[in-house]
């Protein structure tokens, strides 16, 4: 069979509707180029055009002229009926998925704002301890300084000594990591022997200590910062080397 | 606020729609009447629903192709068109439902609910028209004729084909007879109802 003669057989299917939905869309394409193909449909058509006068008239329901009118008078596009439920009950499944994720968010939130809280708190303290601290060194009555001997580290030490409270506030700077198996110390030389005051912590800033002095050794005469083995024998490290000194 | 639904269309008990008056009807269209669209709705309306909810089925889809029916012709109203106005908007309707129901496959439904039925004596006849006579009674009548003039086998699948929208495949599937066969009776059918309906060019009561 020729392409046209099949297009020729069907131009009766198509005119009353009885080809399967891609013939139709074939037929319809063809009949834009075939002029002939389009005058027989159409004549088709036209002697078949009251067959569907053949049903039995439906009363319509109240109302429909109406709404039909106003559909095709309101520009706006009404929904297919299917649409609006559809809409709910997909928005009813967002609804519930977002309810879900914003009960995670929320709880999410409540678990940052607890962190943020003791942030906060953690904060406050260092900042009450600093504003303390400012205090101390605003009031102090001397002040020592001493470059620590470390080689090749700008490194030192000032101390803020507050007689009326009987402490030192400390200001570290610039000491390296220990090396292993030692640490820094500062040690009080007193009247009646020495004590460690306190260990120095290592790191890139500043580290801010205060520091009791000793009461039960007499006068405090001077300081010594060290670095000195961690481990001990009678209270005292089994080797110390002094990287600096302050004397009152 | 949108015209209010009217009769001046049918006048008294002459249910009479002539050549002439649907030609005004078409002008007052294409010049955007919106009373001619109430006026349209309301003739055509009945025979519209009686035709898609035959094939669909489905009182809401019924009326969505309705919508999308009468949305075309106030769209695309030609002044100068090559056919009638009402023929024009049966078969516009007629193309939607039948694209509705290849869309969602109701062909299975619709041969399930034919073999759940007394098929061939559903098949032989056609429910009663309406009591108060609807404009185009007559042409209906005629219609009915030439379609009762057929031998039974070939009103079958008229009916299965046209006013059910089943394609050949379907209507030879349900009624277990050869594809040929269904586009033989078809054909002959067809061919026999063109020349019965000839005669009507206008619709007049």
């Amino acid at each position: 069979m020729r392409a046209h003669s099949w297009f020729v057989e069907h131009r009766e299917d198509f005119a009353t509707g009885s080809l399967e939905r891609g013939e139709m869309v074939v037929f319809r394409e063809h009949l834009t180029r075939c002029e002939e193909c389009r005058d027989a449909t159409a004549e088709l058509e036209h002697q078949l055009r009251w067959l569907p006068l053949g049903v039995t008239p439906v009363a319509p329901p109240p109302g429909l002229t109406r709404r039909l009118a106003a559909g095709v008078l309101d520009r706006r596009r009404t929904m297919p009926r299917w649409v609006l439920p559809t809409a709910l009950a997909a928005s009813a499944v967002i609804a519930a998925g977002i309810w879900t994720q914003e009960r995670r968010a929320v709880r999410a939130l409540a678990a940052e704002v607890d962190d943020l809280r003791r942030t906060l708190v953690s904060r406050d303290a260092r900042l009450a301890a600093t504003l303390d601290t400012l205090s101390s060194i605003r009031q102090a009555n001397r002040v020592l300084q001493t470059r620590l001997a470390i080689p090749g580290v700008e490194a030192n030490v000032v101390v803020f000594e507050q007689e009326s409270r009987n402490q030192w506030t400390v200001v570290v700077h610039g000491l390296p990591p220990a090396p292993a198996g030692q640490r820094y110390a500062l040690w009080f030389m007193c009247e009646k022997g020495m004590r460690q005051g306190a260990a120095l912590p290592s790191g890139s800033g500043s580290v801010v200590l205060v520091i009791a002095k000793p009461t039960d050794l007499g006068a405090v005469l001077s300081a010594s910062v060290t670095q000195e083995s961690e481990a001990m024998t009678n209270g005292m490290p089994l080797s110390k080397r002094e990287i600096g000194a302050l004397t009152l | 606020m949108y015209p209010q639904a009217t009769t001046s269309i049918v006048t008294g008990n002459r249910l009479t729609l002539s050549a002439a008056r649907e030609g005004d009807l078409r002008a007052r269209l294409c010049a955007r009447d919106q009373q001619a669209l109430v006026e349209l709705i309301e003739l055509t309306t009945p025979w519209l629903l009686g035709l898609v909810h035959g094939m669909l089925q489905d009182h809401d889809e019924s009326e969505d192709v309705l919508l999308d029916t009468f949305r075309q012709v106030w769209d695309k109203i030609d002044p100068a068109g090559p056919t009638g106005l009402l023929p024009l908007v049966f078969r516009i309707a007629r193309n939607k439902a039948i694209d509705r129901l290849r869309r969602r496959k109701r062909r299975t439904a619709l041969a399930a609910r034919w073999r759940a039925s007394a098929v061939p004596e559903e098949l032989m006849t056609f429910p009663e028209t309406i009591a108060t006579p609807h404009p185009g009674w007559q042409v209906q009548t005629q219609v009915r004729e030439a379609l009762g003039a057929l031998p039974e086998e070939q009103r079958a699948v008229v009916h299965l084909a046209y006013y059910q929208g089943m394609t050949h495949g379907d209507i030879a599937a349900e009624l277990a007879l050869p594809l040929g066969t269904v586009k033989t009776r078809l054909r002959l059918a067809y061919t026999k109802l063109r020349a019965s309906l000839a005669s009507l060019r206008e619709w007049v009561a």
